[in-house]
């Protein structure tokens, strides 16, 4: 087995949760990750230690939701190819010095709106949705996170939960997001 | 088209420039539809953070763990550690008796350590997490002559000498010959060295003799097999242990039948 078709095996190990494996993964390219860093982008371990929690972040949610079906390379390539656009977005620019690491792709990874902000609103949502989502009925709250986390589509989530079809899925999704209004609402909680 | 679905097309940016200004002038002349997108709008986006809530403090956790022991070397044991549990001479005939279970729990431990690897192939994803908890490696701390002889052992496989290792394992081994720590020591070399026949005979020997490394003995007997490529025997190590709920390596014995299959 090639390593290519070994990281493919690793994917789909994450994808059913195994999280043995995501933690190797994490330990095993961080010690890459912040030497590539320090070489192209920083000197700043901290810096380069939180670019590479986001970026495998990102490669963990992408193989979760299957926006990460199938490599086009190997995790490694991909977790540096997330990590470089997100130096690109720190500085703004192209990086001053050359990327030696030809082969990192430019990635489609949708990290800019993951929710990383450690804003004292952003901090306060999380909280009170986990409070939320805890009284709603399990059906509802796996409805709300395989769309709005995990980013499956209607007909996948129609074909998990067993509805009918994507149609009967999304009018579930709404009535929960609605019942969660009504929470909201009734209850004067400030979001 | 329902009322939340036009919202949530705004939300999302749906929309088409004319459906969007459309849609944001409705919203300045509604105060009601401007809330509703406002409290929406946060749920959703409260959805995505709260999910993502679990994972991202296990990567933190990860990450707490790699900057604290990145480069460390840790220590095995210290005088500290046998003091603070209390440790005085009175103690010494008690350690004595337990002597075998605690060389075998500290040899395990200190190779489980010393021979996890920094940048593992996927091979060895299966070795990780099998630590003993800290408790009770450092409760059972004694010093004898068997222990320096195993700490030499620890030395030299940290240096990667496996053949030295070996050879100082076959010194304890004439005098302890079903020492289980040694054996499953010398078990868990050959594995790393791929002589996984050498290592399944030994892992054999440790779960005939039914003490505490049993258990461990079953799981790296099982890895033994998956090197092997025998995924047939590896199942059925495998499912044993997949089936005993009280068994150490219960969870990721589950998981690794999961891949086989």
């Amino acid at each position: 087995m090639n390593k290519f078709e070994e990281d493919q095996k690793v994917l789909v190990s994450i994808r059913k949760g195994n999280e043995l494996i995501l933690e190797e993964l994490y330990k095993k390219y961080r010690s890459p990750f912040i030497r590539w860093s320090f070489s192209q982008y920083t000197q700043d371990e901290e810096l380069a230690s939180e670019v590479y929690q986001r970026a495998f972040t990102t490669f963990y949610l992408n193989a979760k939701s299957g926006k990460l079906e199938t490599l086009t390379s190997q995790i490694q390539t991909y977790i540096f190819g997330v990590g470089r656009r997100m130096y690109l977005e720190v500085y703004k620019t192209e990086a001053k010095r050359p990327d030696s690491l030809d082969d990192i792709p430019n990635v489609e990874a949708n990290f800019l709106d993951l929710g990383f902000e450690d804003t004292e609103n952003e901090t306060h949502l999380k909280q009170v949705l986990g409070q939320l989502l805890a009284q709603i009925d399990d059906t509802c709250r796996e409805v709300l996170l395989l769309y709005y986390y995990e980013s499956f589509t209607m007909e996948s989530i129609a074909e998990r939960l067993e509805y009918k079809n994507a149609s009967v899925a999304k009018k579930k999704k709404y009535s929960c997001l609605q019942k969660l209004k009504r929470i909201v609402e009734e209850k004067e909680i400030s979001i | 088209m329902d009322r939340l679905e036009i919202i949530e097309r705004y939300i999302e940016g749906k929309m088409d420039a004319g459906e969007q200004a459309a849609f944001e002038t409705e919203m300045n002349q509604s105060s009601e539809l401007s809330r509703d997108v406002d409290i929406y709008k946060k749920l959703m986006r409260g959805i995505k953070l709260a999910g993502a809530a679990p994972i991202l403090a296990q990567i933190e956790k990860w990450e707490q763990e790699e900057k604290g022991t990145n480069g460390k070397v840790r220590p095995l044991f210290t005088g500290q550690e046998q003091e603070s549990k209390g440790f005085v001479a009175s103690d010494r005939k008690r350690i004595f008796r337990t002597l075998a279970i605690a060389a075998s729990i500290l040899l395990f431990c200190a190779l489980v350590f010393l021979l996890r690897p920094t940048t593992p192939s996927y091979d060895n994803l299966y070795l990780i997490n099998i630590e003993l908890p800290q408790s009770s490696f450092s409760s059972m701390m004694s010093s004898s002559d068997l222990d320096t002889l195993l700490g030499n052992v620890f030395n030299e496989v940290n240096k990667g000498e496996y053949e030295k290792a070996l050879a100082q394992l076959e010194d304890i081994m004439a005098d302890h010959p079903d020492l289980d720590s040694a054996l499953i020591a010398r078990g868990y070399i050959y594995l790393r060295s791929k002589q996984t026949s050498m290592a399944v005979a030994d892992f054999k020997k440790v779960i005939e003799n039914k003490g505490i490394m049993s258990p461990r003995a079953e799981w790296y007997l099982a890895l033994a097999h998956v090197q092997d490529h025998n995924s047939e025997e590896a199942l059925k190590v495998l499912e044993g242990i997949a089936g005993n709920n009280g068994h150490e390596f219960n969870t990721p014995a589950k998981v690794l039948v999961e891949e086989l299959r």
